[in-house]
């Protein structure tokens, strides 16, 4: 295996993680369309609530939609960005305010994955987790923590792989810019 | 200075072609850095964890996106342009005023300005284009239009000063409702001005005869249907606003399946697109969390108010420049927070100056809501420059002269108060 | 760890105190305002205040991370806003358990110092020290436009509630919890998506639900909110043992005074609702039994949901009912 292979192949597993993930966001998105109806539904002609939506919703699906496409939303060019300066560049100027930005995204994130280990090892060591009796599921709290974590490590790996790519060259800058 | 420094690295940041949401958030991590060291800056980011975006009442962002989606990939929107087009479209701009219309109604479904603004960039931009629009001033209009949301009831902003300012509930609600049509109304005005001066921008449809115009009325009746029930299970009390927004992506998802559109490819293509604008939009609140809480804890707005109350002028002329730092404000945080921030300090002053704090809450709203056009950090911006594929530049210079006409309603209700409250004075009780 | 409060160059201590109340918020004025004052008068000026109301450094459901975090060092602690973390210290909330604020606040008090369950078991583990106890008592069941005065008339009503207890209490009823975010209550009650909520008057004037909700009960008792100020143990230990002292009488003193002015500001409220419309039903004695009956099992069982997740709710119950004895004892 020569050098210049080893980053294509790790990107590649990346990729596949985020889309993996992101696959899982899009079905929260829908978890998150169907619990809302049904909450109206039960309600509304049943007269039965669930009672536990707006926890589900608030504490796993909107923090799963976020956290699983933080990732998939960074590759895909999802975020917006004030380009005229950029677009005056030339190929260095590019890559060096590519560079610069995946160095301090990556830092941020460093500082928010730390972060989000931190809260979901509290929250398993100390068996945090709402008593049932209440509307509320009872689920230990570090399941929602978690997503934390998991998306921030998969968006420094693709921040990485992408800092070693701009190290082999500033072609990769021109063709992310295209996306 | 901490507070100046950090801005200018804000600036620098953004120019830098960092994503919008990262760099608010890496220039607001520094800031709390600078401020307290870095334990400082991990016990808050450990304390605020998913806190940011764990927010039931935020779901209304997605769930409308994906409602827009489904409509949009439903194919059904053409048909609703085309009835815009054949009813209004012999008016100059006549895309527009309709866009402006749609925009008041779904603002009356919607809490949330930036849900609003990115329904209506999904569904109407590549509309607007199709047709021969300029799209600086579309997608501008759009992004403006959006803000009606947190005008017209019912509106998530209004009720949170309400609380703030304990004031009722309904007054403030009744007290969105004329301003909301005059920023309407203001918004179509503008349009037709800009169209006026300059042709160009916007194409002259053609004349269409009342059997055609009602061809496409019955064409457009479904996605009118899907609005009028959204809007009447909120209004009947059937559903909460939130969940109102969850029973248009249903409505979007049918229509998807009667017109016989709703395969794989295309139900996983909204989905993931939605994931995506959902995404960048709360990776910005996120961000605007981290630097929101850097300017909470440098006090400088309380600082700020102090020296305005101060200052030997009359009345008007300090809530000019009370308005001019929401507006300052507004260009970096956002609008909850700055209402959390900014309303205990300033409302006192406002008490003292003898102005009503209903008409002061309908104004800073409205004044916050500019915020989210302007740059740097103009949310409603953001969102319509993705959905409608425009430089984010382009966007603020269209929307420009639409925040100017906001700020020329708020000059009229700063003139005539009146404008504001009669509605709410009406109202039985007190 | 974060760092413990250094004194100033004029050998001052300034403390960081965030809470998740609007200023004017009987808990912000009585509890928060009070102390610090007091605070401030008992230190001889060497302790001073950062005070951040209004949620300005953290959600409610958060300031309990953000103190033990040392990012502020004194804040606003609710049980019923982090059921997770402190699922026994809502004891006091419990339908029927406390008549007002100031037998509340001293039983939970008592609870709350070192020794006493809640704090050995609870706060402890988050690294924080409740001072001030503030109770908002006699919560009441409001409707739109139902009349209730027997709870059976409650029976299959959809009522929007905090969650915890209160989904508990509502359980116990016959009607089903309705979870929704504050600013959401008005609209749904007025436009009928609920039928009603279960709050105190003094929590339902801000959000003016006299103009929603035309019906509520008086007497009730369907419950409390107990809501600390607790300052980080960091912070605590690192003060001198002076400074300490007068931290502990401030927190003291601001408690008796904070529950007068909360039984006092919610009668005020009630008067206000009532003002702008509301019609409370004083029940009678028997109709109060009746009440008591429904809602007095739902104290057992909250028990033993707690202790279903490895908690001692059994001990928490029986210590809260016997220092209830001794304030009222205490009182007589
Ligand atoms: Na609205
Ligand atoms: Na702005």
């Amino acid at each position: 295996m020569t050098e210049n292979e080893a980053p294509s192949r790790a990107e590649r597993a990346i990729t596949g993680i985020e889309n993996a993930l992101a696959t899982l966001a899009a079905l929260a998105l829908g978890a998150m369309l169907l619990v809302m109806v049904a909450e109206v539904v039960m309600r509304y002609i049943l007269s039965a609530p669930l009672g536990w939506t707006v926890g589900f919703v608030q504490d796993y699906l909107m923090v799963a939609v976020f956290f699983l496409g933080l990732s998939y939303s960074y590759r895909t060019g999802a975020h917006v960005t004030i380009d005229f300066v950029y677009r005056r560049q030339g190929p260095r100027g590019r890559l060096a305010m590519a560079l610069i930005g995946d160095v301090l995204s990556f830092a941020l994130f460093a500082l928010v994955f730390a972060a989000g280990v931190a809260t979901t090892a509290h929250a398993w060591t100390l068996g945090e987790i709402p008593a049932p009796g209440g509307g509320a599921l009872s689920w230990p709290v570090w399941t929602s923590h978690v997503f934390v974590p998991l998306g921030c490590g998969v968006l420094l790996l693709r921040l990485a792989a992408t800092i070693a790519a701009h190290r082999s060259g500033p072609a990769r800058a021109d063709l992310e810019a295209g996306t | 200075m901490l507070v100046a420094s950090v801005i200018v690295l804000l600036f620098v940041l953004l120019l830098i072609r960092i994503p919008v949401g990262f760099a608010i958030g890496i220039t607001g991590a520094v800031g709390l850095w600078g401020y307290g060291g870095l334990p400082f800056l991990t016990g808050m980011l450990e304390a605020a964890s998913h806190g940011p975006v764990a927010s039931y009442t935020l779901s209304a962002i997605p769930l409308f996106v994906l409602m827009a989606q489904f409509v949009l990939k439903s194919g059904i929107t053409d048909d609703l342009f085309d009835a815009a087009r054949a009813w209004v479209g012999s008016v100059p701009g006549g895309l527009g005023v309709a866009t402006a219309g749609a925009g008041a109604l779904f603002a009356a479904i919607s809490g949330s300005s930036t849900a609003a603004a990115a329904t209506l960039a999904t569904t109407s931009t590549d509309e607007m284009k199709k047709a021969g629009y300029d799209m600086r001033m579309a997608s501008g209009m759009v992004a403006v239009v959006g803000t009606l949301a947190a005008m017209i009831p019912p509106s998530i902003i209004l009720v949170f000063y309400a609380v703030l300012a304990e004031q009722s509930v309904g007054k403030i609600l009744v007290a969105g409702f004329l301003p909301g049509a005059f920023v309407t109304v203001a918004l179509i005005a503008t349009q037709m001005l800009l169209i006026w001066r300059n042709p160009a921008l916007a194409p002259r449809g053609e004349r269409h005869s009342w059997a055609a115009k009602l061809r496409t009325l019955v064409a457009a009746a479904p996605v009118l249907a899907l609005f009028a029930l959204v809007t009447g299970t909120v209004y009947f009390g059937l559903a909460t606003p939130t969940e109102a927004a969850a029973l248009g992506g249903l409505g979007g998802l049918l229509f998807m399946v009667f017109r016989k559109r709703a395969t794989r490819e295309r139900l996983r293509s909204a989905a993931l697109e939605t994931v995506n604008s959902t995404v960048m939009i709360l990776m910005i609140i996120f961000g605007a969390y981290i630097f929101g809480y850097f300017l909470t804890v440098t006090r400088v707005t309380p600082a700020l108010v102090d020296t305005v109350a101060g200052l030997p002028v009359p009345p008007m002329a300090i809530f000019a420049l009370i308005a001019l730092m929401y507006l300052v404000l507004g260009f970096f945080m956002d609008q909850m927070a700055i209402l959390a921030l900014t309303v205990p300090v300033v409302l006192p002053v406002v008490e003292a100056l003898g102005l009503d704090p209903i008409w002061f809450g309908v104004m800073v709203v409205l004044i916050a809501e500019i915020g989210l056009v302007t740059p740097p950090l103009g949310l409603n911006v953001f969102v319509v420059a993705r959905a409608a594929r425009q430089p984010v530049e382009q966007v603020f210079r269209g929307a420009a002269p639409f925040a100017v006409a906001i700020l020329v309603v708020v000059v009229l209700f700063a003139a005539f108060p009146d404008l504001v409250l009669w509605l709410p004075n009406s109202m039985t009780g007190d | 760890t974060p760092a413990p409060v250094e004194p100033g160059e004029d050998g001052r201590y300034t403390i960081v105190l965030g809470d998740s109340y609007p200023v004017g918020h009987p808990i912000s004025e009585h509890g928060a305002e009070y102390f610090m004052e007091r605070a401030e008068k008992l230190s001889g000026g060497r302790i001073t205040f950062e005070y951040y109301p209004s949620e300005q450094m953290g959600a409610a459901d958060e300031l309990i991370d953000f103190t033990g975090a040392g990012v502020v060092d004194m804040a606003s602690v609710a049980p019923a806003y982090v059921p997770a973390k402190l699922p026994m210290s809502g004891v006091a909330d419990l339908p029927g358990m406390v008549s007002s604020s100031c037998e509340g606040a001293l039983a939970t008090e008592a609870l709350m110092s070192e020794g006493g369950v809640l704090f050995e078991e609870e706060f402890q583990r988050y690294g924080v020290r409740p001072l001030v106890i503030g109770l908002i008592p006699s919560y009441e069941l409001m409707t739109g436009s139902t009349e209730v005065t027997a709870p059976d008339q409650a029976q299959g009503m959809q009522l929007r509630s905090s969650g915890g207890t209160i989904d508990g209490v509502v359980t116990s009823l016959g009607a089903s919890p309705v979870s929704m975010p504050a600013p959401e209550m008005y609209e749904a009650i007025s436009r009928g998506t609920v039928d009603g909520t279960v709050l105190a008057p003094l929590s339902a004037l801000p959000y003016r639900l006299d103009e929603a909700a035309r019906h509520s009960t008086l007497g009730a008792n369907l419950g409390s909110f107990t809501n600390t100020y607790s300052i980080s143990e960091d912070v605590w230990d690192g003060l001198p043992a002076d400074l300490r002292d007068a931290l502990g009488t401030a927190g003291r003193d601001t408690t008796r005074h904070l529950c007068a002015a909360l039984d006092e500001e919610n009668t005020a409220s009630r008067k206000s609702l009532a003002e702008g419309g509301m019609v409370f039903h004083r029940l009678t004695g028997t109709q109060r039994e009746r009440w008591a009956e429904v809602t007095g099992p739902a104290q057992r069982q909250w028990a033993e949901h707690v202790e279903s997740i490895g908690r001692p709710g059994s001990d928490a119950l029986d210590s809260m009912h016997d220092e209830l004895e001794r304030v009222r004892d205490d009182r007589e």
